[in-house]
């Protein structure tokens, strides 16, 4: 288990150093993409100074909580799309041009080939502009955190994480059934994008949902409450379970997809 | 105009063959609203205003804006740019079809699309939740509102039409486009009323098309816009199109000067 590991974060260096080395060809736009995403990420945190103008809490958050959310939702997209997008964008191509062939030939997983073998700096940047808005929110509103709070809150971010990659890739295996959408990675963003509100402003059954049945508060709601401790073990066990469950069932549902696929190739 | 004709013709069939693709990016343009619109909601259940707004009032706003983002809003500039990187221009270089009536029917096209999903749904929300009782506009102000639709149009189309011909000098347009996209999600009032914004980004939004072309026909919706405040607008509208459109040919020109292709 560990040797095959380490093989695998092996091979996922050797890509990313292969990717980095292709970025790398285009530093001044990556420069420039850079001071795009600032400028983006700033609009999100105009957005909650402009609303906490007129009102001193919603639904229970105040103005520093919602801006550590945001923080929180600025690094995991960072890392969805460093890790992730550039990935799946190819998905549909790579399966309706037929180019899977290569992948299912290679001598290990494809669902790991298919879904980690790009890597986009210009992507991973946004990462540090997220952690600034989180560390500075913390520190500027006085929020108290304790250490256990802080590691439940990794935890929570990385249960998240594995959690969307499972719906995202379930969501794209419909490119085996529905012909060449180019667009369909899309389709998970308007869930994904939920994220960016703590979770108590939506309707009751909006949160069960998002708790329970697509539980997406892993991205970013449950990472902020749990820095000031105020979520309950019950459902860090139900998040733990979750995010294994949809891991193996996108591992389940890839193989019952792959049987789908006709190779265009000769 | 035959050529016009002919170009939206064909866009629309190819348009129309990847209905599900076309479905997608409809929804893309609509999802960023409701989340504002979510979050708006649950500020409306503990309070009754913000700043001059009630529930009422700040849904039909972003009603109005979400159709003007899905009906104004074009995207052509990465078609343009991949144009320029693989050298396909050319085709436009060297047969008799104007480059910009081309991206006029073609966008026009996109949207006529992108018209057959907006409207059954304002349909069913207008008839479920009488959104009509609280629309207050003339025919005036109609026509108004329609002018300054079109030019906002216009205005979008060859700004990012300017974004595609970055292509040019820069290969990656990326940065620009985040830049653009940034400054106009902001001040053309999707993400949030100007006037809910503090004085200094107000006077910002000023000078810039998105407001004009987002903002205001939103407040003619809502009855709020003065006629001075309407003409004013279509003023501004109506300088920035005409700056645009001799900036573009500008650029247009220097572009091809320096543009280079190979192959048969």
């Amino acid at each position: 288990m560990i040797k095959k590991f380490s093989k695998y974060l092996h091979l996922y260096f050797k890509f990313l150093k292969a990717n980095l080395i292709r970025e790398a060809q285009f530093r001044s736009n990556l420069l420039l993409v850079s001071l795009g995403v600032f400028l983006w990420s700033a609009v999100l945190i105009f957005y909650y100074f402009f609303i906490f103008e007129h009102v001193s809490s919603v639904k229970g958050w105040t103005l520093g909580q919602a801006l550590i959310l945001t923080g929180f939702y600025l690094i995991f997209d960072s890392i969805i799309k460093a890790l992730i997008e550039g990935n799946f964008s190819q998905f549909p191509r790579i399966i309706y041009k037929g180019e899977l062939d290569l992948i299912l030939t290679k001598p290990i997983s494809s669902q790991f080939l298919i879904s980690f073998s790009r890597f986009s700096l210009h992507g991973f940047l946004r990462f540090f502009g997220g952690l600034a808005v989180l560390l500075w929110a913390i520190f500027s509103f006085n929020i108290k955190i304790s250490l256990f709070g802080l590691l439940v809150s990794v935890l929570a971010f990385i249960l998240g994480l594995i959690i969307v990659y499972s719906i995202w890739f379930m969501i794209l295996l419909l490119t085996f059934y529905l012909g060449y959408i180019e667009n369909i990675y899309f389709l998970f963003y308007p869930l994904l994008r939920i994220s960016r509100l703590p979770i108590d402003v939506l309707s009751k059954p909006a949160q069960i949902i998002f708790s329970f049945v697509l539980p997406l508060i892993f991205i970013s709601t449950v990472p902020t409450k749990a820095l000031w401790g105020s979520i309950s073990w019950e459902l860090m066990l139900y998040g733990i379970l979750a995010a294994f469950f949809l891991l193996w069932l996108s591992n389940k549902t890839w193989k019952i997809a792959l049987k789908s696929y006709s190779s265009a190739s000769s | 105009m035959r050529k016009i004709r002919a170009y939206f013709s064909t866009t629309l069939k190819a348009a129309f063959a990847y209905r599900i693709r076309s479905f997608i990016w409809f929804l893309i343009d609509v999802y960023p609203t409701l989340i504002f619109i979510l979050f708006f909601s649950a500020i409306f259940s503990e309070r009754q205003t913000i700043g001059n707004y009630s529930l009422n009032s700040i849904l039909i706003y972003y009603l109005t804006t979400v159709s003007l983002n899905i009906l104004i809003i074009s995207h052509p500039e990465w078609e343009i740019a991949e144009n320029i990187n693989q050298g396909f221009l050319s085709i436009f270089l060297l047969r008799p079809m104007s480059f910009f009536k081309f991206y006029v029917a073609n966008e026009l096209a996109y949207k006529t699309i992108r018209l057959g999903y907006l409207a059954p749904s304002l349909l069913i929300l207008t008839v479920f939740f009488d959104i009509q009782k609280f629309i207050h506009i003339n025919l005036q102000e109609v026509i108004i509102f329609l002018t300054m639709a079109t030019l906002a149009f216009l205005i979008y189309l060859f700004i990012k039409i300017l974004i595609g011909f970055a292509a040019f000098w820069f290969t990656e347009i990326t940065w620009l486009l985040g830049f653009w996209e940034s400054v106009s999600l902001l001040f053309s009032g999707l993400t949030i009323p100007i006037d809910l914004m503090p004085p200094f980004f107000q006077k910002i939004a000023a000078i810039l098309p998105a407001k004009y072309s987002i903002y205001l026909p939103a407040q003619i919706i809502l009855g709020r816009a003065s006629l001075k405040e309407q003409f004013l607008g279509l003023s501004i509208q109506i300088a920035w199109l005409i700056f645009l459109i001799i900036f573009t040919k500008k650029i247009w020109r220097k572009g091809i000067k320096i543009y280079s292709a190979y192959g048969g």
